[in-house]
């Protein structure tokens, strides 16, 4: 339909607009919309007019916990993302060719330790919790370059022994090593000592010192002889507020 | 933040600017997003909702949603706000359907009209905007059946079929009260911009 000519359609406009079409409606609604000028025209300013209908509701400040939980979820999910496209450019430069990072696949992965029982920013983000003294497992991520959504990283609390239980993890590239810390805050991270590698299966456990009073356990990859301090993003990253899974 | 901190600007930046930065994954631009934006969204979802733990849930989903769809959202298709609002909007609805059907007739009948009046003690402690009272005034020159046509479709997530069956009227004379009163609110609220321009 062109400009400047009646159309049989624009008594669906206002509807489509405040989305009350059925949907097999909006389906048909749509394919018209694409290639009808006059209704696109009278749909924009009747947009504007629905739009303005969210100002009319009284103003509320929200409570000051909404910002500080998104900022929260949104800083773990850009570091990941900072994380993983660091290594995986390292990855590239270094070793085989890998497949290219694609930031909502990456973001989806972080989005899973984000979203706990369904319900947005849940317990994840109240808080590092004190680590209870049962047996306890703690599922982490792995970025792409080492190994990627196919990887486990788990850390395992039994008693005064702690574990990092990896699976299907690709070795460090050659000349480097793992090396694992303990964050007590989101830029202060603490050595453990364990500077590891990983063989042909993918498969190792690393014991760990005590994870007490430490929000995070990350690994990096490092120089053979290890650093004082993490010099790349990392590659493996437990979150110890976790609820994680407890067992007798 | 120092002149060489390259986010000292931030605040001046447009909304369309903030959101291609978050499509670059960068927290910064998100937040002052949500300290404009923040308050609107929370206002809407609670007003539709009628509680303060379901407000939070669907403004913190619609600005993840903003977070990790940055690099989906177009410009001709309406502005950030009205992109992040819509976003409210929609996930309250969902919200709503999701109630008993008890439920959602209760908030969306008996509340909310009268919940413009009763928050206005809660608007007076916290935020208050002239542009609220715009388009409430231009919403109170529509004849009292479009208006309630439009407050259940946007506020109530009421679909038109369900309006028509509820109030016992042709679906046609609801679809042509929800256009009249859109195109009177349009009409209304140029008229005021004008006015004040």
């Amino acid at each position: 339909m062109k400009p400047g000519h009646d159309c049989d359609h624009t008594h669906l406009t206002a509807a489509w607009v405040l989305g009350t079409l059925t949907p097999a409606e909006a389906e048909r609604f749509a394919a018209h919309l694409a290639a009808c000028v006059v209704c696109q025209a009278e749909v924009a300013s009747l947009r504007d007019a629905a739009d303005a209908m969210a100002d009319a509701v009284p103003a509320v400040a929200p409570p000051p916990g909404v910002s500080a939980r998104l900022m929260a979820a949104v800083g773990r999910e850009a570091e990941l993302f900072r994380a993983a496209s660091a290594q995986e450019a390292y990855a590239a430069s270094t070793r085989r060719p890998r497949r290219r990072l694609r930031r909502g696949a990456l973001l989806a992965v972080a989005a899973v330790s984000l979203f706990v029982g369904g319900s947005i920013l849940g317990g994840v983000l109240d808080g590092p919790e004190n680590l209870r003294p049962a047996s306890r497992t703690i599922a982490g991520k792995v970025a792409l370059a080492a190994g990627g959504p196919g990887a486990e990283a788990e850390i395992m609390v039994r008693g005064d022994d702690t574990a990092l239980v990896l699976s299907n993890v690709d070795p460090p590239a050659e000349g480097r090593i793992y090396q694992a810390w303990l964050e007590r805050s989101p830029s202060v991270a603490v050595a453990t000592g364990a500077l590891f590698s990983v063989g042909t299966s993918g498969d190792t456990t690393i014991r760990l010192p005590s994870l007490r009073g430490a929000q995070r356990m990350i690994v990096t990859s490092e120089p053979s002889s290890g650093s004082t301090v993490p010099t790349l993003p990392p590659v493996m990253v437990v979150d110890l507020s976790a609820p994680g899974r407890t067992s007798p | 933040m120092t002149p060489a901190d390259p986010g000292h600007d931030l605040p001046r930046r447009t909304d369309e600017e903030l959101v291609q930065a978050v499509a670059r994954i960068e927290p910064a631009p998100f937040e002052v997003l949500y300290q404009r934006h923040g308050a609107a969204a929370y206002s809407l979802a609670r007003y539709m909702l009628g509680s303060h733990g379901h407000a939070e849930d669907v403004v913190q989903e619609a600005f993840m949603n903003l977070w990790r769809g940055a690099a989906r959202y177009d410009p001709a298709r309406g502005s950030v706000r009205s992109w992040l609002l819509g976003m409210v909007r929609n996930r309250s609805i969902d919200m709503l359907r999701s109630l008993t059907a008890h439920e959602r007739r209760r908030i969306s009948i008996v509340g909310l009209e009268d919940r413009i009046a009763a928050d206005e003690e809660i608007e007076r402690e916290c935020i208050r905007r002239a542009e609220a009272n715009r388009v409430r005034s231009a919403l109170g020159t529509l004849p009292p059946d479009q208006r309630q046509v439009l407050w259940l479709t946007y506020f109530g997530g009421w679909t038109q079929t369900e309006i028509a069956k509820h109030f016992d009227m042709p679906l046609g004379t609801v679809k042509g009260r929800a256009r009249l009163g859109l195109e009177k609110l349009r009409w209304s609220l140029h008229e005021s911009a004008h006015a004040e321009g």
